[in-house]
């Protein structure tokens, strides 16, 4: 939550939503922007995709959202994380079977950094992206979402839908792939 | 408590306690046998590195700060959706038929009976009566007849002078118990909007 920011009541906003209140569904985008932002960008690195992903996430969850009903174990956040992560994980399929790589599908499209920008955006920036997009994506997610969005076990399980056991084994895969990879800058990183 | 020597499980639960992911008995072990254990504690070091590292990684400035641009972009496309129906007013269907459906029969016999009584209601269309002496009005209006003085006809005097007061005075109260029960079931309604009907699962 930004500083200064009301704390947003969840529950009222949830339910005036799912009523058809647009507003209200507005504060809840405001709230989530940069969770769902977070995960989805760090999945497809690509801005401008990273947009149009989380467009067509908030679009389904207000579409979906009357059929939302929030229990004990079941919260708003995990719930649009796996719209989000769904959309996203659906992209990298969709780019797989094209067989197109993605860089050179955006410098097609004329969406793609120019390299003197991606060396602005800094070396440690992109081998991070790098050694993560290495990973299998269903690692890559369950680390962006404990590492970067914060995500506790039970979450991550329900947003990918696997068990807990199954998070577990992939966010130490990750780890240690990613200890291996990033090894020399582990200690050196500032 | 476990084996010190068995050093495998120990690491086994080093990322869920790094992550605080343990419960706190459990926690609280695995953080005592850290103390005294200096692979444990590199491997803790390397992860609380690889954190830091990671964190490095920082979201474009246009997607951080880009909330009020993207929300001017999509709100137009949230089309209103239409709402399925609250599993408590899907329970209450039933009744609710049920309550038209007398509500309709009464307006129905209401409809007859104003045609019956048509020279005393003047606002409504002459009917010649003489067209429904067929079954339609045999099947239709004979009970009506019970109402009005063509009962004597058929029946006693006395039992058709308490029919006339007994039918109307339960049709009354049929009419009456109909509506009372379409209150109570609208009460029922919005209490399920607010909230019996929400912490329900419907997917």
């Amino acid at each position: 939550m930004l500083p200064g920011q009301e704390p947003v009541n969840e529950r009222e906003l949830l339910l005036a939503a799912q009523a058809g209140d647009k507003a209200a569904y507005g504060q809840l985008v405001q709230h989530y922007y940069k969770y769902v932002t977070g995960i989805i960008y760090r999945l497809v690195r690509h801005p401008g995709l990273t947009e149009d992903l989380v467009q067509e996430t908030f679009l389904s969850g207000w579409q979906s959202l009357p059929r939302f009903r929030p229990q004990n174990d079941r919260s708003l956040r995990a719930w649009l994380g796996r719209i989000a992560s769904n959309k996203a994980l659906d992209y990298l399929r969709r780019r797989k079977l094209d067989s197109v790589p993605v860089q050179e599908e955006l410098v097609a499209q004329g969406r793609l950094a120019v390299p003197e920008q991606a060396a602005l955006a800094g070396e440690l920036n992109r081998l991070i992206a790098e050694s993560i997009a290495t990973l299998p994506e269903r690692s890559q997610a369950a680390l962006i979402l404990r590492e970067y969005e914060g995500l506790s076990y039970r979450e991550i399980a329900e947003v990918l839908d696997i068990p807990i056991g199954t998070v577990m084994s992939r966010l130490s895969y990750a780890r240690k792939k990613l200890r291996e990879q990033l090894e020399p800058y582990l200690y050196h990183e500032k | 408590m476990k084996n010190e020597e068995n050093h495998v499980e120990w690491e086994a639960l080093l990322l869920p306690y790094y992550d605080d992911q343990l419960p706190m008995a459990l926690r609280q072990q695995v953080g005592e046998h850290i103390r005294h254990c200096p692979v444990c504690q590199g491997k803790l070091r390397e992860l609380m590195a690889l954190h830091r590292l990671l964190q490095q990684d920082q979201l474009p400035p246009e997607l951080e700060s880009g909330y009020a641009a993207f929300w001017r972009s999509l709100s137009p496309r949230l089309k209103t959706v239409r709402r399925p129906l609250c599993p408590m007013h899907a329970a209450m269907m039933p009744s609710l038929l049920y309550v038209a459906t007398v509500i309709g029969a009464h307006l129905v016999f209401l409809l007859f009976l104003a045609l019956t009584l048509n020279p005393l209601l003047h606002f409504l269309p002459t009917v010649d009566l003489s067209l429904w002496e067929d079954w339609f009005y045999a099947l239709a209006a004979w009970p009506l007849n019970l109402l009005t003085s063509n009962a004597t006809i058929l029946l006693p005097a006395w039992i058709a002078d308490g029919l006339n007061i007994i039918l109307p005075t339960l049709l009354l109260l049929f009419l009456l118990g109909s509506v009372t029960l379409l209150y109570f079931e609208w009460l029922r309604s919005r209490e399920g909007e607010e909230g019996e009907c929400t912490s329900h699962e419907t997917t």
